[in-house]
Formats: C-alpha cells, sequence, structure tokens
C-alpha cells in the first residue's frame, strides 16, 4: 500500500471527525501561531531597536559621572555632577577620533506657558548638540555658541512638550518660565518617538548648558553630568571610547586599584545590551511557544488513543485482509502528522494575521520569515511523529481476532 | 499433497482463574477445490478453529500446514502475507469499510499486496462484475443492501486469487432468499473457478448446501462427513 493511498486514508478518516479534528488542532495551531508571532515580531522589535539606537546620534559615545555601579542605582541614570571643564578639554585636545563633543546636564522642571503647565526634562547642551545627535529641527533655529557664551535664556523644545503646552499655536517666539524665570522658545524639535524602554524623547526641552547650569540647577563650579561625544567613524568608537576613559582616569587621579568615576558608553554597548534583553525575552517566548506545542502534542496523542480505541473493528478488518503491523502503524502516525500539519497551516496563516495586525497597532515593521514558517511546518512534522508513535504502535500490536470480534 | 493439514491442534484460553480448552486437538486435512462445512452449536469450537485456520490466531499447540508450509511457527507479518495471498474471508456482517465505496473495498487486499492502484482498481471492477455488482461500483456500504454488500465483501476476498476462502456464517444476517443466493455464488465459485470454500456455520441448511461438513462438539471432531 502507498503512502499517498495511506495519506488519503488519513484525510478520509479526518473529514469524518470534523469537529474533533478541529479541537485536536487547537493546540497545535496555538503553539504554532505564538511562534510565528514571536519570531516576527521580535525581529520587528528588534529592527525598531537598532533604528533607536542608531538614532542615538553620529557613532555616540556618552560619558556619565559616576560609577558604573552607581549609575545602575540612580534612578534613570542621570548621572553626578562630577565631570569638570578641564575634563572635556583634556578630552578634545588629547583624543584624534572626536568630531563634536558636548558637556550635558539634565534635570526635569515644571514648566509654565500661560495657564499651562507640564513636567519635562530639561538638558542643558552646547551648541553642536543637533550634529552629535543627528537631530533637526521642524521649526525655528538652534542657539549659537555665543548664545552659550552668554548663557542666553532660550529653549527649544520637543514635541511633545509642545503638544502640551501650546496645542495648535506656534510656540516660536513665546515665553515659557521655569522656576519662574522666563525663556524664549526659538526652535522645536523633529518628532523622535518612544525609546525601547518607552521614554518619550520627544518630552524633553534643550537650551545652552551654561544657562541650565546657571540660571536653573544653581551649578556654578561649571561641572556637568555628562559629555555627549561624535567619533569620526564608527569604527574608530570603541577605540575612542578606551582613550576617552584613559584621560579621564588621568584627569580624576584615579590609582590603578581605583574603579572610575566615570562610565562610558558606545552606541555598541547599548546595542549589545539590548541585543541580550531582546535574547532572554525571545527564549522565554519560545519556551512559553514550545509548551503550549507540547500540550497541543499531548491533546494529540490523547484524540489519536480514542480514535485507536474506537477504531478496533476497522484495524482487526485490515489485518484479517492482509495489513501489515507496519501498514497500520504508518496508517496512523501519518494521520496524527496530517492533523499537525493541518494545525500548523491554519497556525501559520492566522500567527502571520495576528503579527501583522499587531505590527500596525504598534507601528513596527514586521518581517515574517520563511524560517519561521519552515520551523514551525517542521516542529509539526516532529510532534506528530512523537505522539502519533504510542497510539499508533498500539494500534498495529492489536491481535486481529480480538480486534474483529470487537463489539 | 493436502491444501490445509493440522495436526492436534490446540487452543487454550485464559479466563480469569480458569483455563478453556475451546480446541482439544483437531486433525484434519482439506485439499484442493473442497467445499466444507464447519459446524457445531456455540460454543463447540468452531469460531476458534476458523481463526485458526485463518492465520488470525496462532495455536497453542499443535501443528498446522498451508500447502506443506508450517503456519504455526509463523510471525506476525508472515502471517499477514499468508492471509493477503492465501486467504479470503467473508464474515457473517460484512466487514466492509464505511469510507470506502465497494471498489476501493473490494481492492483494499490488493492494495495490501503492493499492486499499483490502478490495477487494483481495474482488478476490483472485474470481480464486482463476477458477483452482479458491476453498476454498484461508486456505492458506499450503506448505500447497499445486505445481500449487496456481502456480494462486494466475496469480491473482496477473491481478489488476490487465494486458495482457500472462509466464510463466518455468510448469510446469518441476511433473509433466506438472500442468503440462498450467496451460497449459490459460492456453490458457483467452487465449481467453475474450483476455488476452496470452508463455511462456518450453525444452520443446518447451510451446511447441506456443501460437500462435506464437519461438525465440532466441545472442541473436538464429532463427525467428518462427505456428501
Amino acid at each position: 500500500m502507498n503512502n499517498y493511498r495511506l495519506f488519503l486514508t488519513a484525510l478520509t478518516s479526518l473529514n469524518r471527525h470534523k469537529l474533533r479534528s478541529l479541537l485536536t488542532t487547537l493546540g497545535i495551531i496555538v503553539g504554532i501561531v505564538s511562534i510565528i508571532s514571536v519570531m516576527s515580531i521580535g525581529h520587528g522589535a528588534k529592527y525598531k531597536v537598532k533604528q533607536k539606537i542608531e538614532g542615538l546620534g553620529t557613532n555616540f559615545i556618552i560619558v556619565l559621572g559616576g560609577s558604573p555601579k552607581r549609575l545602575m542605582h540612580s534612578r534613570g541614570g542621570a548621572g553626578n555632577l562630577t565631570i569638570t571643564p578641564s575634563d572635556l578639554n583634556a578630552i578634545l585636545e588629547e583624543c584624534d577620533g572626536i568630531t563634536h563633543a558636548s558637556p550635558g546636564v539634565q534635570r526635569s522642571f515644571k514648566i509654565v506657558y500661560e495657564g499651562n503647565n507640564w513636567q519635562c526634562l530639561v538638558g542643558g547642551a552646547d551648541a553642536n548638540y543637533l550634529q552629535i545627535r543627528k537631530w533637526n529641527l521642524t521649526k525655528g533655529y538652534f542657539f549659537t555658541e555665543h548664545d552659550v557664551k552668554t548663557g542666553k535664556r532660550v529653549a527649544i523644545i520637543g514635541k511633545t512638550v509642545k503638544k502640551e503646552l501650546f496645542g495648535k499655536i506656534n510656540p516660536i517666539n513665546k515665553t515659557i518660565r521655569i522656576k519662574n524665570i522666563p525663556f524664549t522658545v526659538i526652535g522645536v524639535l523633529e518628532e523622535r518617538g518612544k525609546m525601547p524602554n518607552g521614554m518619550d524623547e520627544d518630552d524633553l526641552i534643550i537650551m545652552p548648558y551654561t544657562t541650565a547650569q546657571k540660571s536653573l540647577m544653581g551649578i556654578h563650579n561649571g561641572n556637568f553630568t555628562a559629555i555627549i561625544i561624535s567619533a569620526k567613524k564608527k569604527e574608530i568608537m570603541n577605540q575612542t571610547a578606551n582613550e576617552i576613559e584613559a584621560i579621564l582616569r588621568q584627569q580624576h587621579k584615579l590609582t590603578p586599584q581605583d574603579e572610575n568615576d566615570f562610565t562610558v558608553f558606545t552606541q555598541d554597548d547599548i546595542t549589545q545590551a539590548s541585543d541580550a534583553a531582546t535574547q532572554v525575552l525571545n527564549i522565554l517566548l519560545f519556551i512559553i511557544a514550545s509548551i503550549s506545542l507540547i500540550v497541543g502534542g499531548i491533546g494529540i496523542m490523547n484524540i489519536m488513543l480514542v480514535t485507536v480505541a474506537e477504531r478496533t473493528k476497522e484495524i482487526g478488518i485490515r489485518m484479517a485482509l492482509g495489513a501489515t503491523t507496519q501498514n497500520i502503524l504508518i496508517q496512523f502516525i501519518l494521520e496524527a502528522i496530517v492533523i499537525c500539519i493541518m494545525g500548523g497551516v491554519v497556525g501559520v496563516i492566522i500567527g502571520v494575521l495576528i503579527s501583522e495586525f499587531i505590527g500596525i497597532i504598534l507601528g513596527w515593521p514586521i518581517f515574517i520569515s520563511i524560517k519561521s514558517i519552515i520551523i514551525s511546518l517542521i516542529s509539526c512534522i516532529v510532534i506528530g511523529l512523537f505522539f502519533g508513535f504510542y497510539p499508533a504502535k498500539k494500534a498495529s500490536g492489536l491481535n486481529p481476532v480480538e480486534a474483529l470480534i470487537e463489539k | 499433497m493436502s491444501l490445509l493439514k493440522t495436526v492436534k491442534l490446540v487452543k487454550t484460553y485464559k479466563m480469569g482463574e480458569t483455563i478453556v480448552e475451546a480446541l482439544k486437538g483437531i486433525s484434519l486435512e482439506i485439499n484442493q477445490g473442497e467445499f466444507v462445512a464447519i459446524t457445531g452449536s456455540s460454543g463447540s469450537g468452531k469460531s476458534t478453529l476458523m481463526h485458526l485456520l485463518g492465520c488470525l490466531d496462532v495455536p497453542t499447540s499443535g501443528q498446522y500446514f498451508i500447502e506443506d508450509k508450517d503456519v504455526s511457527k509463523m510471525t506476525k507479518n508472515e502471517l499477514a502475507k499468508i492471509r493477503n495471498q492465501k486467504i479470503g474471508f467473508v464474515f457473517q456482517k460484512f466487514f466492509l469499510l464505511a469510507d470506502l465505496n465497494a471498489t476501493d473495498n473490494v481492492a483494499l487486499p490488493a492494495l495490501y499486496a503492493g499492486i499499483p492502484e490502478n490495477e487494483a482498481k481495474k482488478k476490483a471492477l472485474s470481480f464486482l462484475e463476477l458477483v452482479g455488482l458491476k453498476d454498484r461500483a461508486s456505492h458506499y456500504p450503506y448505500q447497499l443492501s445486505g445481500g449487496q454488500q456481502q456480494r462486494v465483501a466475496i469480491a473482496r476476498s477473491l481478489i488476490n486469487n487465494p486458495a482457500i476462502i472462509f466464510a463466518d456464517e455468510p448469510t446469518g444476517n441476511l433473509d433466506t432468499k438472500t442468503g440462498d443466493t450467496i451460497m449459490e455464488l459460492f456453490t458457483n465459485l467452487n465449481k467453475e473457478r474450483s476455488v476452496t470454500i470452508i463455511i462456518v456455520t450453525h444452520e443446518p441448511d447451510i451446511a447441506i448446501k456443501t460437500k462435506r461438513i464437519i461438525d465440532l462438539i466441545d472442541g473436538q471432531i464429532k463427525s467428518d462427513k462427505k456428501l
């Protein structure tokens, strides 16, 4: 008896119990849907995160005040005020691989415009901030080096701040108040969206760091919490970071036994950290998908055992007509595999639809990989084979006489 | 050379603590072309004997030869092959597969024999024609009367040109008239194609239509008469 005929036999018997076959495949469908959506959404998320990290700036390096350990415990990793202007000068003088560097200070303040107020992050930076962050303005202009030198009270606002404070009003040349000090809005930043950690990048005000230090934060020693840097080339980004580390250790007079009292991150470090986080998430989701597939497989084994019990007489008849143990074994294994593959195909279709739908909702690009579809269908066959084997073995081991006289 | 030969065939079953001796040493010979009835009341062991002769079961002791080959020592798969090639079965309740139409039911043993699908179907059609059911070839069992279903079963039993056909109460589920036509069919098959036919029945009216009656009582042969 050829396999095509056995395949048709499997289809016929599944067709006879449509509802049962459907219910049996549900477990498999759920498992495959989760594999497909996890893989495609995970892929999309990774792409989105990568895009965001690239969006941090051009060959971006950031130096934060405070040891890595300390930063881990401080909220938001804002950094301590331990970076001095002479640190910045030393870096600029001794390090060749840098195109731009800007000091950074930041703190959260309440911003008032007429009757509206809004709490957001206020950052102080240098005039080259936009180049380092690879960012643009949609309206107005950025502050100049002269503005920085003179500590001019001007502010660049993010999209979210604009929306909350101004609504549809043009904010340019309007006056906002922070700690009751007036600042003139001179520019609006292009929309960036949310960071992978959920932080809204557009919920931000940028002003000259000198203004922020003196007028708002009461910093009189000129120290910063951070330096943001743009390296000349991607290839030398990590090397430059190492050089900066060496310069700062010298500047801060650290002995070889001392830990860094600052932290240097490159774009690569952030990419690696986020990859590691995605990896953990993927493993977790993969485990969940595997569990649902195994549960689905057990469901199939259950139903196949019922099917074998129900069809004892048919098995007896087939044996009387000359079916060998292998014929019966293959017939029932094939039936289990066919159920699994049907569940798999339905699961792939639903999984693709769900992924596309989630992609539309989140505004993420969704990549449905052929790999995930192939993996899904292969796991279906493996599950059918594995969980169908025991019931099929039981069927093929029946004694012909006992099977025939079964009531 | 005899077609079938048994030597002191014994079959015992364990039912709980007690051991039931269904067959207590049956020795018989059946030759090519015979038309035999195995009779006996229920519990006489006639069904057990048919299961052993039909290679559906193995004896507890004794020997069984088909065409001088010792069947009692064969493996499961060797027995499956013997059933497929040498033996055809006709059952009281027809035992057609409900999902298959008449042609596919008849073709099934040929498919198990490894005959290609097209050829098997062609063969199946010719045997359906032989039993007078050519016009019912694509009907499913539920669309056929009892007599027609039994004819399909007979066509199925013939498809691999077996040496022996075992029929277990073949008329038991049919009315007398239909039963008679089925018996006629067997008689003709025996006469015209010299197929060896062994009918297991408890009805004397059926047994009398054969040429030899082996009567069993309590697992032993009570009488063996040629008519």
